[in-house]
């Protein structure tokens, strides 16, 4: 499979998948089901946020999983694991180190501010304001925040090495060998027991300490993105699945929400939370299935201003928290529709954060560490790569960024 | 008499031998550890104690099957012919050895001691207790080192397994100690982050304890002449 070229689809879902990200953070200001836990909680709220925001949500990390898998073994597949290792360091673990206490400490002097001077605030806003007038001062409480998805990153890195060490490559030829159907019915129901052990929808693991749901859950969707890329005849045998993945997903997601609103207690409770688990299960894979079959399909060409989001979609991502939250806490007190609020916080925070990038971030040595060492469109042609030779319809290509060392 | 290695390329070659000789086993035991981790996590009372339990029997096991591995296991095989025969020194192989049996210690050291600070920083748990943890870890890790430097200078099966049943009949104690010492004083309940003077001095001891077993290993080699 391709080893020398920019693999276009892959690299415009994970720009997308992080870009969600800061769209569906928006929208927890808005989410009646989070009013009481979430710090910018406005008044404003609605149950379309909610159906709408956590369906997305169910798969674009999943989805983000696969990607990274997908890189992952590439980056195996160019420079061995030691490659792996050196890149996911520097790429992944190095920003981690960085921009862990910044988002930390600006999301607490944030928040303490918030809490202190807000006219109508949130529920936590005002647990904090009450808290610190009676101790004193709030608690530091270590977390990873919006950044756990790098610590995970780095985890599946090390397992990459206890999986190629082990030997657990061979699962991938067997079950490749097997009906197209298989995956897609079966790894769900396998799944659903991590997700059982967790409240639907499943909450970010934020913690250092690895969580084990989010360990089996999401590094089953890297294994399955490693062997995609081994094997990606297996995604267009998939290919005829796509409107019943898509209408099955959507059921599965109705399913859910309709269950959640009826009542329930003692052992009727245990039976339906593993139900939910296996209908968010069913739901995230095939959406993330749907999601990767859409982006093979129109997503795979290249484009310079999906090159351009997808090079400044890591450093929006990592900042994106504590600009929204300066937004969001600013609007509490301003009378505005919460449509208007939300796509001012939406296009605000996206503002601010691309235009920092542009002028920063992307040609200064932040830029090198996110990005990788930038090689100004020097197509590589002809016998590069085996795609080359097989996909007449593009025109140039790319070193990937994420391989320059 | 030379406490050095003649040939630091040669060392770099044998570390990287041992390491892929015993990297199979050491991935399992990864796998297990973060397993461990996970179970710790899940916020059950039963599945943090089994988390807990397993966590410190892989890290028992792991010290003491790569010695027993890489060190004794390859002397019964009569492997010393076979290394006189290559271009190395005694010391050459030394370093080897201890280097080799350290980094693949570490690994799983590092994963386990990280992920325990990381559990107490990062839940309600109070922040006193990682005093505690450093305590015990840096003792687990001047143990695996002890263990190490005996069984390089006996190379043998019945004094590495008494200084093995020794040091872990020692563990139990230690952390018991520790706990509920009012000499140590740790205030395992408390918010705050202090390294008292017994703390640090339990700190400074571990790593003189380390440095005195690997100084006197070192010294016992550069005296060797030969492999016999």
């Amino acid at each position: 499979m391709t080893v020398g070229t920019r693999i276009h689809y892959m690299d415009n879902l994970r720009a997308l998948a992080m870009l969600a990200g800061v769209v569906f953070h928006a929208a927890l200001a808005h989410s009646p089901l989070l009013h009481s836990y979430w710090p910018t909680a406005d008044t404003g709220s609605s149950e379309v946020v909610d159906v709408v925001a956590w369906f997305f949500h169910l798969f674009r990390m999943p989805l983000f999983f696969v990607v990274a898998g997908f890189f992952a073994a590439l980056l195996v597949g160019r420079g061995g694991l030691a490659g792996l290792f050196h890149n996911r360091l520097a790429r992944v673990g190095r920003p981690l180190i960085v921009f862990l206490p910044l988002v930390t400490i600006s999301l607490r002097l944030l928040t303490l501010h918030a809490a202190e001077t807000a006219g109508h605030p949130s529920p936590v806003l005002e647990w904090i304001r009450s808290h610190v007038q009676e101790n004193g001062a709030l608690p530091w409480s270590f977390s990873l925040a919006h950044l756990w998805f790098l610590w995970y990153l780095l985890l599946f890195t090390l397992l990459t090495w206890v999986g190629s060490t082990l030997e657990l490559g061979r699962v991938g030829p067997w079950l490749a060998a097997r009906p197209a159907w298989v995956i897609p019915l079966a790894l769900p129901v396998l799944l659903a027991p991590a997700l059982a052990l967790v409240t639907v929808p499943w909450p970010a693991p934020e913690s250092f300490l690895p969580a084990l749901w989010a360990l089996v859950y999401f590094g089953a969707h890297f294994a399955l993105g490693y062997q995609l890329f081994h094997r990606p005849q297996w995604l267009d045998r998939l290919r005829p699945g796509l409107p019943a993945m898509l209408f099955g997903a959507v059921a599965a997601y109705a399913g859910l929400a309709w269950l959640q609103d009826a009542p329930s207690d003692g052992s009727v409770a245990l039976w339906r939370h593993l139900i939910h688990a296996v209908l968010e299960s069913y739901s995230a894979f095939w959406m993330t299935l749907a999601s990767l079959l859409a982006g093979r399909r129109w997503l795979d060409g290249h484009s310079p201003a999906m090159r351009w989001l997808a090079d400044g979609s890591y450093w929006v991502y990592l900042v994106h928290l504590p600009v929204l939250f300066a937004i969001q806490y600013e609007l509490l007190d301003v009378a505005m529709v919460w449509p208007a609020k939300f796509a001012v916080s939406v296009a605000g925070t996206l503002a601010i954060s691309f235009l920092s990038y542009a002028w920063c971030i992307r040609r200064t040595v932040f830029g090198r560490w996110l990005d990788g060492r930038r090689v100004t469109s020097t197509p590589i042609t002809g016998a590069a790569s085996e795609e080359a030779a097989g996909a007449p319809k593009k025109s140039h290509f790319y070193l990937p960024r994420n391989l320059r060392r | 008499m030379s406490w050095f290695a003649t040939d630091a390329a040669m060392v770099r070659r044998l570390v990287l031998k041992d390491w892929q000789v015993y990297q199979k086993q050491l991935a399992g035991y990864v796998a297990g550890m973060l397993l461990a981790l996970g179970l710790i996590g899940l916020g059950h009372s039963w599945a943090a104690g089994a988390g807990a339990l397993l966590l410190l029997v892989l890290l028992v096991v792991v010290g003491s099957y790569s010695i027993q591995t890489l060190l004794l296991t390859e002397r019964k095989q009569q492997n010393v012919p076979f290394i006189m025969s290559l271009p190395v020194t005694p010391m050459d192989v030394y370093w080897g050895k201890l280097l080799a049996n350290l980094a693949i210690y570490l690994v799983p050291f590092t994963v386990v001691a990280g992920g325990m600070i990381a559990m107490v920083l990062s839940t309600p748990m109070p922040d006193g207790l990682v005093v505690w943890t450093v305590l015990i870890a840096a003792f687990l890790l001047t143990s695996f080192c002890v263990l190490l430097c005996v069984a390089i200078s006996c190379s043998s099966e019945g004094w590495n397994i008494f200084t093995m049943i020794a040091l872990m009949t020692l563990v139990g104690p230690f952390i018991l100690w520790v706990t509920r010492s009012r000499q140590v004083g740790l205030d395992l309940e408390g918010e705050s982050l202090v390294f008292g003077p017994v703390a640090i001095g339990l700190l400074a001891a571990d790593v003189l304890v380390v440095v005195i077993a690997i100084g006197v290993t070192s010294w016992l080699h550069a005296r060797k002449s030969s492999f016999l």
